[in-house]
């Protein structure tokens, strides 16, 4: 195949002429010297689907050019600013924060009196002459509140993203800010303006004066109508814009706005209308104008600008242009000088909510912390508990954070009175306190703690506690919250949605006119994310030819759309909170949500910013938890909660030695069970343990083999010795309970602290740039001090070398050894119900669905495999929960419930169960009498039906959606309905065909995903065994490296974002399921396989490695066609939750959806993939990030509908 | 032959005798016709497409077509555009049966002429517009559809593609179509020439740089020196329509010489750039 021709360089127009170029300088007039300049009027693209630059290009940039200070307004919004104020103090240059307040269409007319005005959707106002604009940049504190009441007066106005501002509005907060007003586009671009400012008229023949014309000279009388009162309102704070943007009456319109200016007795400024940063950003632009017309770029006309001259140019081009008025340069600097308001000047109050009026906030912590000493020891308090508590305490006091503690103490307290599990998690959980606030779980008596990490005098940041509610019962506390804290002091955060890459894809490829098979062709070959290099090969693959231009430009437009914020959204928990208006420091707007309001900044600005949040977090496994206490409670009438469960159950941990536990908190995914039995965890340590070492960033940094050998005792530890005086166990103390492998952030920042007597101000330090350390420079100067002063105490050089150098690489993977511990808790909850009460354990967690790693088929099948008795959804027995009925032996079976089936409504049913409850012996007898004795709709009883819920009374499904069928409408015929008799009589008996077990089975999974009758596999297993494959249990008895053929419906796929491309998949048959590697060039070479099969046979070679078994892939084949012989209906997906291709893997931190099913899923794999590009990324301390909520299809969307993947594509 | 759905209006006459020569065939229309409009008269409709088939003796058919631009029923307008194509049907040995049918109808509004002229603009508009779609209808229907063009507006900011020639039939509101596109030009102030070059013409022109306007200028060599100028107007080109090479930026100029000429000037490229950029002669506003 000859080699592909390289795609020619993008042709975007070039950039500007330079004006000194050494070749034609003979040309050009010499430069004039360069005068000070700022720009302050410039749109980044948090004006969304507006500018064409972060805020952080625009401040480089302005840093570049050499301009004194730079004003970022964003229209009606302040999104952006703490983005900008942060790179703008990385690079040491002024910024002016304000924003564009953009009044309605026709706000020149005044507002009703009664405040009423007709709310018109933003969508229209491109029809309407504009209104009223002008930039807000405020001069201080005081003014900026203002600036953040009129934006949130205007969003809570409107829906959500949008802000409906009166010019009345915009007179009453002008105290304090410093005003650019901004004149229409067309002002002094008519004709009658320019009449006006040249007495004799052109030469040109005059046309007569149309309807436009007329509309442009009221506006323009409008407009200076407001200027007028504007200037009245604030004299002396109101500058008039002027832009030269070369668009051919440029001077004239500039005479005329000076014309205008001098008339008003205002100052013209200078200002060049950015939408972006360089000059090659504008295709970008012009696609992104077209996003938001919902046009394509050949039909977009004249909504595209003209030219490209609306960037930011240097003070000397600037000065140029303006050459004529230099005034409206200097006054740039005026501005500038008198707007010196920084957002670090938003300190502000923690609510004093909590604290009764006799005492102080730290008296009360103190009061309640010596209280829950006395609850969680009743035996005593240790005395290293009690140092530490002592030690907290003061530090507490010295930063006075006391409040925020009892402010996330006051929401627990109400979330246990409520009966609602939570528990903290993080950081927070290093803290004695807390634990005594009853807020984490994890006793610092048992695990060593490490107040550093959560708190220091150095870092002045407010802590950060998170606690995880139980995901169904999380509305409940976020209400609390809202009512006690009141909705002007309480918000949630925002979460920037961005562009992903298919939706990016999609987007500009139907702007460019690319049609839409293309763009999905170009959208599936995104796994998760591009990164920087364009896939090729993929997009060859996918049939698309790479060097045709168009293409190219439109994959180019595309990576740089990436990352573009589309619009806000809200947070899924953090809370922030204030003592005095909130508003007053951030806008605040409405959310989709009824009821729901949230902040304009998301969290990496929160903690910028420090300001406190707490985050109100949902955690799937509380809500199981919970649910399986009460099935427990109902059923075996015993009392269990989170503290009194027996701990260190020998059986317990053997269950999960053998790698069983499907379904338990964390410990349940592919990389987990595969571990499982090699770590072989004995004690509640060494869940802690599991927990943070398997993730790719400890398997990849030789964390994990070197443990296992030790722990095996296959080799010997020891640990290098300080000269005395110091303590010779100094580092045994430390490393001894990870048997001398550093694993956790603590153990890091203690060997600091330990052995190389940094303070704990340094070794926090040492911590973040571990964090960032590709990044920062820090790292060296912390390494040449640490190393040093080991040395310095005895330590051998070269092992001081070696540690630091496992500390560094460390950092990416380093896990908090707190969180760990709050997770291993939940951990061994879990598996000791599973161990126990395995029947209450299924119940519970499907009944907590969505959530966790295996889709309800897998549970079902795993309980089965445990000999737990299913029992199908019947319409005599099921509830809409899933519920435990008692078998003869006393033992339970597990009964679906509705819920389990799609397309049924909880309120619909629970009437049913309802009305079951009420007949004299609490069965249906048949069809009729349903339809006789409850209000079923025949349309929910079709879905019964489909769902084979009538077996009770003997019908099975054919003939169920027969008689269902036949039913009349829902009319009852009042006397019949008396006599409790059917209307219609009995029909004689069809003999309808008998349905296949096979067409039950695929109607099983249509209908409600699951089937207990069997496994699709095993109506083709006998054809599969005479080719001569295996089963999946056959795999126990293979040895290493032998041959087998294998095949299973795939359930998980899954690529883990550090191991080199490697895809493991994971496929099911009706005897268990099997994991399998792919290895890269293989994956390469069955792709299209790996991407879309749902039936896939694999031939390869068995790897053994203890008790853990893959099959290493050679050659794949895709068998789905098979499954279509099943049935005349289609098999639908039965992936798993964690699968890749449905929840892809991001590298950015996720978007999390507004609804309130967040999900914590915890999967080591998943979040140590990004695990690592976040802690690169991220700007905050917190490497801990929810994950992708898993997308389960929509509940009353038909089943056969659903295409969960689409089949695989062939353009060829 | 191919299957059509059934004319909306149809009137057919059968011949008792053949008819031998165009007068029958004229006739025969003409008889069609007055049934067909007092019949959509009653309806208000009117039909952009007039086809006339005669069936022959010996069992063949042939038509012929009028195609209007503006829905009509108007006796003496459709029987003159037909005139014109009676000839090219062949009598041969007689015509049995003549059809008349219709295509495009439309609604026609009673026109209500006013008894006093009071806006005598519009009045003189409308009869000027339906004056000029009969002449586009007699060219097009002598000469063919495509070779009557019309320029229509197209909404792009380079002027060589601001424009474009469509077939006049179906131009519909043309009128209306440059008002639109006039409405949404926001600077009214840069005009366009009226006279636009198809190639524009080089000229030497010395200009200050980076972007004054030119001070005096050789076009066809003939030195013209600048009294009055405006701009630069910066267009930048098209860049998804570009290919590999691509087209520079361009700022055009309105001049005006001694001799009171207008010139539409343009420099395509910037000063400062690896290429010297080269100045152009883009239209002129006169004759």
């Amino acid at each position: 195949m000859p080699r592909p021709i390289p795609p020619p360089p993008i042709p975007f127009p070039g950039k500007a002429g330079r004006v000194s170029s050494p070749k034609s300088s003979s040309l050009l007039p010499p430069p004039l010297p360069s005068p000070a300049y700022a720009e302050l009027q410039c749109v980044s693209n948090f004006s969304f689907l507006r500018g064409g630059s972060h805020p952080a290009e625009l401040v480089t940039q302005a840093k570049a050019l050499g301009l004194t200070a730079i004003g970022i307004a964003d229209r009606n919004t302040v999104a952006g600013v703490v983005r900008a104020h942060a790179a703008a103090k990385a690079e040491g240059l002024q910024l002016i924060v304000g924003a564009r307040i953009d009044t309605v269409p026709q706000s020149f007319a005044p507002r009703q009196k009664d405040g009423r005005n007709e709310k018109l959707a933003e969508s229209r106002w491109a029809d309407l002459p504009p209104g009223f604009s002008c930039l807000l940049y405020p001069t201080d504190r005081a003014a900026w509140g203002r600036l953040c009441r009129l934006l949130s007066d205007g969003k809570l106005r409107a829906q959500k993203g949008e802000c409906h501002l009166w010019f009345e509005d915009l007179l009453g907060a002008l105290e304090g800010q410093t005003v650019i007003v901004i004149p229409p586009e067309a002002y002094g671009s008519d004709r009658q303006s320019s009449d006006r400012l040249h007495q004799k008229a052109d030469k040109v023949i005059q046309l007569p004066v149309d309807q436009r014309d007329r509309e442009n000279l009221t506006l323009n009388k409008r407009f200076e109508t407001c200027l007028q009162k504007l200037n009245q309102t604030a004299p002396g704070q109101v500058w008039l814009a002027a832009n030269m943007i070369y668009r051919g009456d440029d001077r004239r319109r500039l005479n005329i706005l000076n014309q205008l200016a001098g008339t008003v007795g205002l100052p013209l400024i200078a200002t060049n209308d950015v939408h972006y940063h360089e000059q090659n950003r504008r295709p970008l632009q012009d696609v992104i104008t077209c996003i938001r017309e919902k046009c394509t770029l050949q039909t977009a006309g004249f909504k595209l600008l003209q030219n490209a001259e609306r960037h930011l140019k240097p003070a000397q081009e600037m000065a140029r242009l303006f050459a004529t008025y230099p005034d409206a340069i200097a006054a740039t600097q005026e501005v500038a000088a008198r707007c010196q308001f920084s957002l670090d000047e938003l300190s502000y109050h923690y609510p004093n909510e909590p604290v009764p009026p006799e005492k102080t906030a730290q008296q009360h912590l103190t009061d309640l912390t010596w209280a829950g000493t006395r609850t969680f020891y009743p035996g005593g308090l240790p005395d290293s508990v009690r140092n530490a508590i002592e030690n907290e305490l003061a530090l507490i006091e010295r930063l006075g954070y006391a409040q925020y503690f009892l402010t996330v103490h006051d929401i627990v307290a109400w979330a246990r009175k409520h009966d609602i599990l939570c528990q903290g998690r993080g950081s927070a959980a290093n803290s004695a306190v807390c634990y005594c606030l009853g807020v984490t779980a994890v006793d610092p008596s048992k695990i060593s703690l490490l107040f550093e990490r959560f708190l220091s005098e150095e870092r002045r940041e407010p802590p950060d506690i998170d606690v995880d509610f139980e995901h169904e019962r999380r509305e409940e506390v976020i209400q609390y919250i809202y009512q006690r804290y009141g909705r002007h002091r309480a918000a949630i955060a925002a979460t920037i949605i961005t562009y992903r890459p298919r939706s990016a894809v999609r987007e500009v490829g139907k702007v460019m006119g690319l049609t839409e098979d293309v763009t999905t062709a170009l959208a599936s070959t995104v796994w998760g994310s591009w990164g920087q290099d364009i896939p090729e090969d993929q997009i060859r693959q996918a049939g698309l030819d790479i060097t045709d231009l168009h293409l190219a430009r439109t994959i180019q437009l595309t990576q740089e759309l990436l990352g573009f914020p589309r619009h806000l959204s809200q947070h899924v928990g953090g809370f922030v909170l204030t003592e005095d208006a909130l508003v007053e420091t951030v806008p605040i707007g409405n959310a989709a949500m009824e009821d729901r309001t949230f902040i304009e900044w998301d969290k990496d600005d929160i903690d910028e910013l420090k300001i406190m949040k707490v985050d109100v977090l949902a955690l799937g496994m509380l809500s199981c938890i919970r649910k399986c206490f009460d099935l427990i409670r109902t059923h075996y009438r015993q009392d269990f909660t989170l503290a009194n469960l027996p701990r260190e159950d020998k059986a317990t941990y053997a269950m999960l030695q053998r790698g069983d536990s499907l379904g338990t908190f964390q410990v349940e995914s592919r990389a987990q069970m595969n571990m499982l039995p090699r770590l072989k965890p004995a004690r509640f340590y060494d869940l802690v343990i599991q927990v943070a070492i398997v993730r790719p960033g400890p398997i990849q940094g030789d964390m994990v083999h070197p443990y296992l050998r030790r722990r095996d005792g296959l080799e010997t530890i020891d640990y290098p010795s300080p000269a005395p005086p110091a303590d010779p166990d100094e580092l045994r103390n430390i490393l001894g309970r990870t048997l001398g492998v550093p694993l956790f952030q603590e153990q890091a920042m203690q060997i600091a602290i330990d052995a190389a007597k940094f303070t704990p101000e340094e070794a926090n330090l040492l911590r973040k740039a571990m964090a960032t350390f590709r990044r920062a420079g820090t790292i060296h100067t912390l390494q040449e001090k640490m190393v040093g002063q080991m040395i310095e105490r005895g330590y051998d050089a070269d092992f001081s070398r070696r540690c630091f150098e496992q500390i560094k690489g460390f950092g990416e993977y380093g896990f908090p050894e707190s969180h760990a511990a709050s997770f291993a808790l939940l951990v061994y909850v879990s598996s000791w119900i599973k161990c126990h009460y395995p029947d209450a354990f299924c119940a519970g967690l499907l009944n907590a669905q969505p959530m966790g790693f295996y889709a309800p088929a897998q549970i079902v099948r795993d309980a089965k495999e445990h000999g737990i008795a299913m029992r199908a959804i019947d319409i005599n027995h099921s509830h809409w929960d899933n519920t435990l009925e008692e078998n003869h032996d006393g033992s339970f079976a597990v009964r679906l419930g509705f819920r389990q089936a799609d397309g049924l409504r909880e309120d619909v049913m629970q009437q049913f169960v309802n009305e079951r409850n009420d007949l004299k012996t609490r069965r249906f007898s048949s069809l009729e009498h349903i339809r006789r004795r409850s209000s079923l709709t025949v349309a929910t009883l079709e879905r019964l039906a489909a769902n084979d819920a009538f077996r009770s009374i003997d019908i099975d499904r054919r003939q169920a959606l027969w008689a269902v069928r036949g039913l009349m409408s829902d009319v009852q015929l009042p006397l019949f309905a008396a006599a409790d008799e059917d209307s219609t009589g009995r029909d004689a008996p069809v003999a309808l065909p008998v349905m296949r077990t096979s067409e039950h089975v695929v109607t099983d999974y249509q209908t409600h995903r699951l089937s207990l009758k069997a496994h699709p596999l095993c109506f083709l297993r006998d054809t599969y065994r005479k080719r001569g494959m295996i089963e999946a249990r056959d795999l126990l008895k293979m040895r290493q490296k032998q041959r087998c053929s294998i095949a299973g419906v795939v359930l998980v796929r899954q690529r883990p974002g550090t191991a080199k491309g490697v895809v493991f998949m994971t496929i099911e048959d009706e005897t268990g399921v099997a994991n399998i590697v792919i290895w890269k060039k293989i994956m390469q070479k069955f792709r299209k396989t790996v991407m879309g099969a749902r039936l896939v046979k694999i031939d390869g070679e068995v790897q053994r490695a203890d008790d853990v078994i893959h099959v290493v892939a050679h050659r794949l084949a895709d068998l789905t066609a098979d499954l279509d012989r099943l049935s005349d209906d289609e098999l639908p997906e039965i992936v798993a939750h964690a699968d890749h291709m449905k929840s892809p893997l991001t590298k950015r931190r996720p978007p999390v959806e507004k609804q309130a099913d967040f999900l914590a899923n915890a999967d080591e794999v998943k979040r140590g993939s990004h695990g690592e590009e976040y802690l690169r990324k991220s700007r905050s301390e917190r490497h801990l990030r929810p994950a992708p909520r898993p997308t389960v299809p929509a509940r009353g969307s038909h089943p056969r509908n659903v295409r969960l993947i689409p089949k695989s594509r062939d353009f060829h | 032959m191919p299957l059509r759905p059934p004319a909306p209006w149809r009137a057919h006459m059968p011949c008792p005798e053949p008819a031998l020569d165009i007068t029958g065939i004229r006739f025969a229309l003409g008889e069609l016709f007055s049934r067909l409009a007092t019949r959509m008269e009653t309806a208000a409709q009117g039909a952009r497409g007039w086809r006339l088939t005669a069936f022959h003796a010996d069992g063949g058919s042939s038509a012929v077509m009028v195609r209007l631009s503006r829905p009509s029923r108007d006796r003496a307008h459709v029987m003159r555009l037909f005139e014109e194509k009676l000839e090219q049907i062949d009598p041969g040995y007689g015509i049995d049966g003549f059809l008349l049918e219709t295509a495009d109808c439309d609604t026609i509004a009673p026109h209500q002429a006013s008894l006093v002229a009071d806006n005598r603009a519009n009045a003189a508009n409308e009869a000027l517009a339906t004056e000029l779609s009969g002449l586009v209808d007699r060219l097009s229907n002598r000469f063919g559809e495509r070779n009557i063009t019309y320029a229509a507006p197209v909404k792009s900011h380079v002027p060589e593609r601001a424009w474009r020639m469509i077939s006049a039939a179906s131009a519909g509101a043309r009128v209306a179509q440059w008002q639109e596109v006039e409405a949404e030009t926001v600077f009214r102030t840069n005009s366009r020439p009226f006279r636009l070059f198809d190639t524009p013409e080089p000229a030497e022109v010395t200009a200050q740089v980076p972007d004054g306007p030119p001070l005096h200028f050789r076009w066809r060599r003939i030195p013209r020196q600048i009294t009055r100028a405006r701009g630069p107007e910066r267009i930048a080109p098209e860049w998804w329509r570009e290919g590999p090479r691509g087209v520079a930026i361009r700022d055009y100029y309105e001049v005006e010489d001694t001799q009171g000429r207008r010139y539409w000037l343009f420099r395509e490229g910037l000063y400062g750039g690896d290429n010297a950029p080269g100045w152009f002669v883009h239209g002129v506003f006169g004759i």
